[in-house]
C-alpha cells in the first residue's frame, strides 16, 4: 500500500530540510521515492499547514529493567494515584513517574515518540530487560549495556591486559546482552562503594584493583573506536550531584584522549562550589569545554519541579543521596559482581535554591552549548523529571520570554546564581528537531532512522503549527510507526511492536573460553545461559542489528 | 531433541524448581523419565522424575479432549463477574499470558507464595532496603547471617554453590567466612557439619525480636530484656561487636516462612540493621525464595501493571489489594471463578472455593474437589522452554525442553482459552 503524507512542512535536519513544504510517500513501513506516472496512490492524508518530523528518538531513558521495576515496586503511591484503564485493543497500566511497561509505550506514542534507549542495562539484567520490552509496546527499543564496575574488565585492567583482549569481551557483551552500545556509570565506584570507598575521584584508585576512573574511561573509549562501534562510550561520569564535580566533568572528557565520548545528563556533573552555599553552576564552564571538542557530545538530564524517583546504577552516590529522599525510603542493590543501583525518590522544589539551581544550570547547557548536533534533549526519565515533561521542556528552549516569567517563581538566590536570565537564545523547530530526533539518530549509529529520505524508517509524526509549543508537542496531530497510523490528535489508535535495535561487533571466540572458566569459578553460571540469542527477542519484534565500522584492533 | 525411547544425556540443564537458578545440571532422559545424574538435590532429585506420564484433561470429572477442556474454561471465565486468576506458579511467558487474560476479563490476581511476597513488599514500599544477588554474595560475602530460615532444606546447594563455594574473587577463603545462624533448632539440623557455623537457637517467630536488639545494640542503645526473643543478651553483644568489622556481610532470609503475624516487622527489623550497618560498613540482604515462579512473579506483575502481586484488575486498571487478594479468601468470599495454575509443582492444589473452577496444572495433580476444567499442562524447564527468574529478580535463566510432551504450555493453554472467550 502506498501512502501519501502530502503538502506537510518538513523538518528533516539530516538532509537539510528546514520547514519547506514537500509531500512524502510510505511504503512496507518505508519512506520510497515519489511514484511513477501512472502509479496510484492507495491513501492520501493531506498535512496542509502542519509540521512533519521523524518520529522521536529518546537516548536516554530508564524505562525498563530491574531498577526501573524496583522503582516501581517502591512507589505504590505513584501506580495508585494514575490508573490507566484498559480499553478494547490496549491494556491497562498505572503510574506516572515509572510507569508500567504497557502505559509507557503508550504515552511515548502519544507524545510523537517511536524509540526509546534504555541507558544501562546491566549485562546480568539483560534478558529482564528485553523481556520488559517486549511487553513495551509502540516503541523500538535498544540499550547500553554497563562496564566498567565490572571484577571481569577491572581484573583486565588491573592484571594490563592488551587492548584487543578486552575489546574481545566489550564485544562479546554487546553480543550477549544484545545492545546498541556501552556505558559506564562511576567508572569504577560502584565497585569501589563494594569495598566501602564513599567517594572516588577520576585520579584516585579502586582500593582492590588499583584501577583508575580515568583508564577504565581511556580503555572502554578506545574499545568502541576500535571495534568500530558506531556508539560513542555513555558516560555517568564520577562525583554525581557533587558541588564542584565540574573539574571530575572535565577530567573525564579528557580521559577519552580525542576519542568519542557522550557525557550523559551533563547538568548533574556540572556544580561549582562558589557563593555562599557553596553550590554554584558551573555550566557555562563546561558549555565552552563541550563548545571546544569535536569529540564530545552530551545529553543534559534537565530537571523539572514536581515530584519523581532517581533510579541510577550509581551505588556510591545514590548511597549519598537518600539524605534527600523525599518521601524518605530508598533501595540499594550489590549486582552480580557487574554493577549495583540505587532509588531514591526525589521531590524537586522550585523554592529550593538547589534545586532551583539544578533547573537553571539544565537550562544554561541547553542554551551554551551552540552546536545543536551535540545535545539531546533528555530528562534522564525519570531522575531529572518524567519523560512527558518534555514538551514544557521544548517551550522552555523556544521561548526566552516564558524562561523570564518562570524565573519570577524560583529561589532568589538562585535565580541570581545563574546568567540565565541573560540568555536570549531560543532554540528554532529545526534545532528541537535536531535535538530530539536527527542528533540522536545519529549519534546511536541508527542510519535509517530520525530522517525523512526514502528508504528510511517510516516512524514519523506530525504536529501542529501551534504557537503555544507546549501544546503543539503535547498532541501530535498523527504518528506513523512503520507507515502505519498509530496515534491521531495524541489518542493512541492501536497498539504494535516495536523491535530491538543492536550491533554485534566482531570477537575472537578465544575469549569464550575465558569466559566460561570465570563465570564457571566465580559467578556459578554458564555463559550459554547468560547471554541471549536472536530468537530470544522474537516476540520483541526481533533484532535489527546495524553494522560496525571495520575493526581495528 | 528427538525421543525414540533410548537414554540421552543432557548437561548443563538449568532446574527451575527452588529459586537457587542452578544450571549445573546433568539429566538423563529415557522416554519421559528424567533422572537428575549430577547436580542434584532432594528437591531436583524429586521435581524432575515425578510422575513423568501425561495426564489427560478433564471437564466436569470426565475426560475430555484439549479443545472441549479449553472451551468448557471458556464458559466458566466468560460469564465472571469477580474472577480470581491465581496460584501463577509457571513460566514467565505463562504468567504474562495469564496477567493478559486478567487484565481482559477483569481478575484480582494473586500468586501462591504471595504471602511471602508481600511481606518484603511492605518493606521495600515503606523504607526501601539494601540488597545484594547470589554471586555478588558468593564471592564478598565474609560474614554471613542466616536469619531463620531452613537453608539446608529449601535450598539444598546453598552452601555448595553460595556460602561455601571453591573458589571466590575476594578474600577471605570460602571455607573460612562464618555463618552464624539464628533460628529453631529443627532448621539448625540441616546445616552442613562445618566448624565455622555458629548456632544461636531461637524460635521462627521471635527473630524480629532478635533482629530488633541487634539493632539497638548496634546503635549503643541498652538493652531491657535479658533474653530479647529468647537468646542470651550477652550472646548477641558479642554478635553485635562483630557486625560493624565484617567487611561486607550479608543476612539471608525467607520471607516464606517468616509465616507469623508480623512477618513483615522481621523483615524490616533485618533491613532496618542493614541500614545501620552501612553508615560505616558495607552490609546487604539476601532475601531467599522464588519457588514456582515467585521471583518471575513478582517481576512480570510488577512491569505490567505496577503492583509487585496482589493486584485487583476488576475496575478496569490495576488496583494493589494486598489484603483484600489473599487467594484463599477471595476464593472463598468474592470470586465467581477461579483460574488456578501451578505447572511446577502438583501438589500445589486450588483454594476451596464453591466457584467453578479452571486448574492448569502439572499432570497428577489431584485436587480435593473436582475443577470444572482441568487442562494438564507442561512443566517449564521439563516439556517446554521459557524464563525463569532466580531468586534475587536479577538473573532471568532460560529454560530449555528437556523430553517430547503433547502438553501445552502454560501460555498457549491461556492463549486457547482467550480465543474462545
Amino acid at each position: 500500500m502506498l501512502r501519501k503524507l502530502a503538502g506537510g512542512r518538513i523538518f528533516d535536519p539530516i538532509n537539510g530540510i528546514d520547514g519547506e513544504v514537500r509531500d512524502l510517500y510510505v511504503r512496507d513501513g518505508r519512506l520510497v521515492e515519489p511514484p511513477g506516472p501512472g502509479e496510484p496512490v492507495d491513501e492520501e492524508i493531506d498535512l496542509t499547514g502542519q509540521m512533519v518530523m521523524a518520529g522521536g528518538i529518546d537516548l536516554h531513558t530508564h524505562i525498563s529493567g530491574g531498577k526501573v521495576n524496583l522503582a516501581r515496586q517502591m512507589l505504590p503511591e505513584d501506580h495508585t494515584a494514575h490508573p490507566r484503564s484498559r480499553t478494547e485493543t490496549c491494556r491497562s497500566g498505572s503510574g506516572h513517574i515509572v510507569p508500567s511497561t504497557w502505559a509507557t509505550g503508550y504515552r511515548y506514542a502519544e507524545l510523537g515518540y517511536t524509540t526509546a534507549i534504555d541507558p544501562a542495562v546491566i549485562p546480568a539484567n539483560a534478558r529482564h530487560t528485553h523481556l520488559e520490552g517486549a511487553d513495551t509496546p509502540m516503541l523500538d527499543t535498544g540499550g547500553f549495556a554497563m562496564l566498567g564496575n565490572d571484577d571481569y574488565l577491572l581484573r583486565l585492567l588491573a592484571t594490563g591486559a592488551e587492548q584487543p583482549e578486552i575489546n574481545d569481551y566489550v564485544a562479546w557483551i554487546l553480543q550477549a546482552t544484545q545492545c546498541l552500545g556501552i556505558k559506564v556509570v562511576n567508572p569504577g565506584g560502584i565497585s569501589a562503594f563494594k569495598f566501602n570507598q564513599r567517594r572516588l575521584d577520576p585520579d584516585e584508585a579502586n582500593a582492590h584493583y588499583g584501577v583508575t576512573p580515568r583508564t577504565i574511561l581511556r580503555t572502554l573509549s578506545r574499545s568502541l573506536h576500535e571495534l568500530g562501534v558506531p556508539k560513542p562510550l555513555h558516560v555517568h561520569a564520577s562525583n554525581l550531584g557533587v558541588p564542584g564535580n565540574y573539574e571530575s566533568t572535565l577530567a573525564t572528557m579528557e580521559a577519552a584522549e580525542g576519542l568519542p565520548i557522550h557525557l550523559t545528563h551533563l547538568q548533574f556533573h556540572s556544580y561549582g562550589t562558589e557563593g555562599d552555599k557553596g553550590f554554584s553552576s558551573a555550566a557555562p564552564h563546561l558549555a565552552e569545554a563541550v563548545n571546544a571538542r569535536d569529540n564530545v557530545t552530551i545529553d543534559v538530564g534537565q530537571i523539572m519541579f514536581g515530584q519523581t524517583v532517581t533510579a541510577s546504577g550509581d551505588t556510591m552516590r545514590q548511597f549519598a543521596n537518600r539524605a534527600n529522599a523525599d518521601p524518605s525510603k530508598s533501595s540499594l542493590m550489590d549486582i552480580e559482581c557487574e554493577a549495583g543501583c540505587g532509588v531514591v525518590p526525589f521531590h524537586y522544589q522550585d523554592d529550593s535554591f538547589v534545586h532551583a539551581l539544578q533547573w537553571l544550570i539544565g537550562l544554561e547547557l541547553f542554551l551554551l552549548v551552540e552546536d545543536p548536533w551535540k545535545v539531546a534533549l533528555t530528562t534522564d526519565h525519570p531522575n531529572g523529571a518524567p519523560f512527558t515533561t518534555y514538551p514544557h521542556l521544548i517551550q522552555l528552549l523556544m521561548d526566552a520570554g516564558l524562561r523570564r516569567r518562570a524565573l519570577e517563581a524560583l529561589n532568589p538566590a538562585a535565580r541570581k546564581a545563574s546568567i540565565l536570565e541573560g540568555l536570549d537564545r531560543e532554540y528554532s523547530l529545526y534545532e528541537i528537531a535536531v535535538l530530539t530526533r536527527a542528533g540522536p539518530a545519529r549519534l546511536l549509529g541508527l542510519r535509517d532512522r530520525g530522517h525523512l529520505a526514502p528508504g528510511a524508517a517510516a516512524d514519523i509524526t506530525v504536529y501542529a503549527d501551534d504557537p503555544d509549543r507546549e501544546r503543539m508537542f503535547s498532541e501530535p496531530v498523527l504518528v506513523l510507526k512503520d507507515g502505519e497510523p498509530v496515534v491521531r490528535q495524541g489518542r493512541l489508535l492501536r497498539p504494535v511492536t516495536g523491535r530491538v535495535h543492536a550491533v554485534h561487533p566482531d570477537y575472537d571466540p578465544a575469549v569464550e573460553a575465558k569466559l566460561a572458566d570465570y563465570f564457571d569459578r566465580y559467578l556459578g553460571i554458564r555463559p550459554q545461559h547468560y547471554r541471549i540469542d536472536d530468537e530470544e527477542l522474537a516476540e520483541e519484534g526481533g533484532v535489527e542489528l546495524h553494522p560496525c565500522r571495520e575493526r581495528q584492533a | 531433541m528427538t525421543d525414540n525411547g533410548s537414554s540421552r544425556t543432557l548437561r548443563d540443564v538449568v532446574c527451575p524448581f527452588c529459586g537457587l537458578g542452578c544450571d549445573d545440571l546433568t539429566v538423563a532422559a529415557q522416554g519421559r523419565t528424567l533422572t537428575v545424574r549430577e547436580g542434584v538435590c532432594p528437591i531436583s532429585e524429586v521435581a524432575f522424575s515425578a510422575h513423568p506420564e501425561e495426564d489427560r484433561p478433564r471437564t466436569d470429572g470426565q475426560e475430555a479432549s484439549l479443545d472441549q477442556a479449553l472451551a468448557r474454561a471458556a464458559e466458566v471465565l466468560r460469564p465472571a463477574r469477580r474472577p480470581l486468576v491465581a496460584g501463577l506458579g509457571t513460566d514467565g511467558a505463562g504468567i504474562r499470558s495469564a496477567l493478559r487474560l486478567a487484565d481482559r476479563i477483569g481478575a484480582g490476581v494473586d500468586h501462591l507464595h504471595g504471602a511471602a511476597g508481600m511481606r518484603n513488599t511492605a518493606v521495600v514500599q515503606t523504607t526501601g532496603w539494601i540488597t545484594t544477588t547470589l554471586a555478588e554474595a558468593r564471592n564478598r560475602a565474609d560474614l554471613w547471617i542466616l536469619a531463620g530460615s531452613d537453608v539446608g532444606r529449601r535450598y539444598p546447594r546453598f552452601f555448595e554453590r553460595i556460602a561455601r563455594p571453591s573458589e571466590t574473587l575476594f578474600e577471605p577463603p570460602p571455607n573460612q567466612r562464618p555463618i552464624v545462624f539464628i533460628g529453631p533448632e529443627t532448621a539448625a539440623a540441616n546445616l552442613p557439619a562445618d566448624d565455622r557455623i555458629e548456632r544461636i537457637p531461637c524460635a521462627e517467630d521471635r527473630i524480629g525480636e532478635v533482629f530488633a536488639a541487634l539493632r539497638a545494640l548496634e546503635a549503643g542503645r541498652p538493652l531491657f530484656e535479658a533474653e530479647p526473643g529468647g537468646v542470651p543478651a550477652e550472646r548477641l553483644r558479642a554478635l553485635a561487636e562483630r557486625l560493624p568489622r565484617a567487611r561486607y556481610g550479608v543476612i539471608a532470609w525467607d520471607a516464606g516462612e517468616l509465616d507469623f503475624p508480623g512477618g513483615d516487622l522481621a523483615v524490616e527489623a533485618i533491613t532496618g540493621l542493614i541500614d545501620q550497618l552501612n553508615a560505616h560498613t558495607r552490609w546487604a540482604g539476601l532475601p531467599l525464595g522464588g519457588r514456582d515462579g515467585a521471583t518471575t512473579f513478582g517481576q512480570a506483575c510488577t512491569w505490567q501493571t505496577g503492583f509487585p502481586g496482589r493486584v485487583d484488575l476488576g475496575p478496569g486498571y490495576p488496583r494493589h489489594a494486598p489484603h483484600q487478594l489473599e487467594a484463599g479468601r477471595f476464593a472463598a468470599e468474592e470470586a465467581d471463578a477461579v483460574l488456578w495454575i501451578s505447572a511446577f509443582d502438583a501438589g500445589r492444589l486450588p483454594p476451596d472455593t464453591e466457584a467453578p473452577t479452571v486448574v492448569l496444572g502439572r499432570s497428577a495433580m489431584a485436587p480435593e474437589r473436582e475443577p470444572t476444567a482441568y487442562i494438564p499442562v507442561g512443566v517449564p524447564g521439563l516439556d517446554h522452554g521459557g524464563q525463569a527468574y532466580r531468586m534475587d529478580g536479577v538473573m532471568a535463566l532460560p529454560l530449555a525442553r528437556l523430553r517430547e510432551s503433547d502438553l501445552p504450555s502454560t501460555a498457549d493453554a491461556i492463549a486457547g482459552i482467550e480465543q474462545r472467550l
